[in-house]
């Protein structure tokens, strides 16, 4: 939050609307979305099933294209994928054919349309080291485990050297305690690399732990809801109750959003 | 830089021995020379029952039909001293490889530009289901006309009759590609070219390799109806010699021939496709 770098992501009341095929009327996804992401920051975005928390990621990251309004990257328009930014999904993502080694390496070959040069070889392997897989370069995605597949996720973006990185609920499909620890180990990792982060997550404990601002929105269309700073110093624990009190806080504001859905998972 | 903790609980079994995991397709047998000696012995155990019921049958109730095991493999050194078969082979083996390799190569580019390019698969995929629905033997007056008689007309025939699985295995494997990989790999900044050749063709050789192995039954047929057929030559002629003739030792000899050479096909396909798709799930 004490970062002076400016702003690294920028929402300029962006609009979104789905023209889906058929005789359905237009589906208006995003509504006049305005958000600035300082600098080196950790942003959290969460909200209901289906209010555009992928879309607003996809956006951000050059995939698609807003209807009004538009997204800045350090001050640039986003108009395809920027070179800066780095994506994690929530399945991983990683190419089946492709070893540990060389899907970390993938992300800098295909953003450069080359090989790799000594040094960026060197520093794939470092952030492979990073992510504690040192070992399992030639390992193939179908022999890891689906923690290790985040981690070698987490490792191919950083090794593009991001200014920005875009997580859709990266740890969403693994067990609560290698969720635990992945998060443990994000919150490390991040402190050290000041990366700026937006962050979507459907756990409300996991965004109250990671998050300095976790932004809360609502459906039908998504809107930006709420807004909860939350001013705990690192490294945090989990169980910390300050943490628990900028739950209940979000939980109380996403409650009647969520009225006949049921708790997130 | 720091290390994040490699504590991850379900990383400790395997991170003991990273390098023993790699490789070792089945979970039961340890070690791949373990792997490789009860294959064989399967194998083995597979010919020997088949090799015991053709005995007993031709020493019973089809004596008359099957010739005895002995004798067949008599004749086949018979037909080979004497030159017979070997020459028949060399007529036979180019054409079948020639026009297989141009069905594989043809068949995995336009099955998977089609795959690709919308509006070229609505134009040409009706006519992949009229050929694939049409009996090859149906185009030998054709082929004859354009190709004559000879090793040529056969040639075209193998390519003609393996060349449809590979176009349709590969043309549903670049359909079939994975959307959210093509994303990850346009959010990296990736080019056409490179999603083609890093994404749609790795996530297509499955398929093509399943293709291809269809196309190598097909070739092998393909070659014995065209010397049947076209130009009374190779293999195909022996067959129908030694049918015709009821000369069943010797009939034997180019039937078994023509097994041997699917069987060398298939094995070799086994080997090209475990390298090329290592990374599948076994
Ligand atoms: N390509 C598309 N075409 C049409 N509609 C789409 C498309 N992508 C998403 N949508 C619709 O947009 C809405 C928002 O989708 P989005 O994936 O952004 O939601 P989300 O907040 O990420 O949901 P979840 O938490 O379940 O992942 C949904 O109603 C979805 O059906
Ligand atoms: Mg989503």
């Amino acid at each position: 939050m004490s970062q002076a770098r400016g702003v690294a992501i920028k929402f300029q009341n962006i609009h979104k609307v789905y023209s889906t095929s058929g005789s359905e009327q237009p589906l208006h996804v995003l509504d006049d979305i305005a958000l600035d992401i300082p600098a080196g920051t950790f942003c959290c975005l969460v909200g209901p099933s289906g209010c555009g928390k992928t879309t607003l990621l996809r956006l951000a990251g050059g995939l698609i294209a807003s209807s009004r309004g538009s997204a800045l990257l350090d001050g640039a328009e986003v108009t395809g994928p920027p070179r800066g930014a780095s994506m994690v999904f929530q399945d991983s993502g990683l190419f089946p054919w492709m070893t540990v080694r060389d899907n970390v390496e993938a992300g800098i070959k295909m953003r450069e349309h080359r090989r790799l040069t000594p040094t960026e070889r060197a520093f794939s392997q470092e952030q492979i080291v990073k992510v504690g897989l040192a070992g399992f370069e030639n390992f193939y995605p179908v022999q890891l485990s689906g923690g290790m597949k985040q981690r070698v996720g987490l490792a191919r973006a950083l090794a593009r050297g991001p200014q920005v990185m875009l997580m859709d609920e990266p740890f969403g499909a693994l067990d609560a305690q290698t969720r635990a620890l992945m998060q443990e180990e994000l919150q490390q990792l991040w402190t050290r690399e000041k990366i700026t982060v937006l962050f979507v997550t459907h756990d409300l404990d996991e965004a109250a732990y990671l998050a300095d601002t976790v932004v809360l929105m609502s459906r039908n269309p998504g809107r930006i809801k709420s807004v909860i700073n939350v001013d705990v110093e690192r490294p945090r624990v989990i169980g910390d109750p300050r943490l628990a009190e900028i739950r209940r806080a979000a939980w109380e504001s996403l409650r009647e959003e969520l009225q006949g859905v049921g708790e997130p998972a | 830089m720091a290390t994040m903790g490699a504590s991850d609980t379900d990383m400790q079994s395997q991170q003991r021995t990273p390098a023993a995991a790699v490789d070792t397709g089945n979970v039961l047998v340890g070690s791949r020379r373990g792997a490789t000696m009860a294959t064989l012995g399967q194998l083995a155990l597979s010919f020997g029952i088949l090799l015991a019921v053709w005995w007993l049958l031709s020493a019973g109730i089809a004596s008359n039909v099957l010739p005895h095991p002995p004798r067949a493999f008599e004749a086949i050194a018979t037909l080979t001293a004497n030159g017979e078969l070997p020459s028949a082979l060399w007529t036979t083996i180019p054409g079948l490889l020639i026009g297989l390799f141009a069905a594989t190569i043809v068949g995995a580019v336009a099955g998977l530009l089609m795959g690709l390019i919308a509006p070229l698969d609505r134009l040409m995929g009706p006519w992949l289901y009229v050929f694939w629905s049409m009996p090859i033997v149906a185009a030998l007056p054709l082929v004859v006309l354009t190709f004559g008689i000879g090793v040529e007309a056969v040639t075209f025939y193998v390519f003609l009759s393996s060349l449809f699985p590979v176009v349709m295995n590969a043309r549903s494997g670049a359909k079939h590609t994975d959307r959210r990989l093509i994303e990850v790999a346009r959010s990296m900044g990736a080019r056409q070219r490179e999603i083609l050749v890093h994404v749609v063709i790795p996530s297509s050789l499955p398929p093509m390799a399943a293709g291809f192995r269809i196309a190598i039954g097909r070739a092998v047929v393909g070659v014995i109806i065209a010397q049947l057929f076209i130009s009374a030559a190779g293999i195909g002629r022996m067959l129908q010699f030694y049918g015709e003739t009821l000369q069943m030792e010797l009939y034997f000899a180019p039937l078994l021939t023509t097994i041997a050479i699917g069987l060398i096909l298939n094995g070799l396909a086994d080997v090209g496709e475990k390298r090329l798709v290592r990374w599948q799930e076994t």
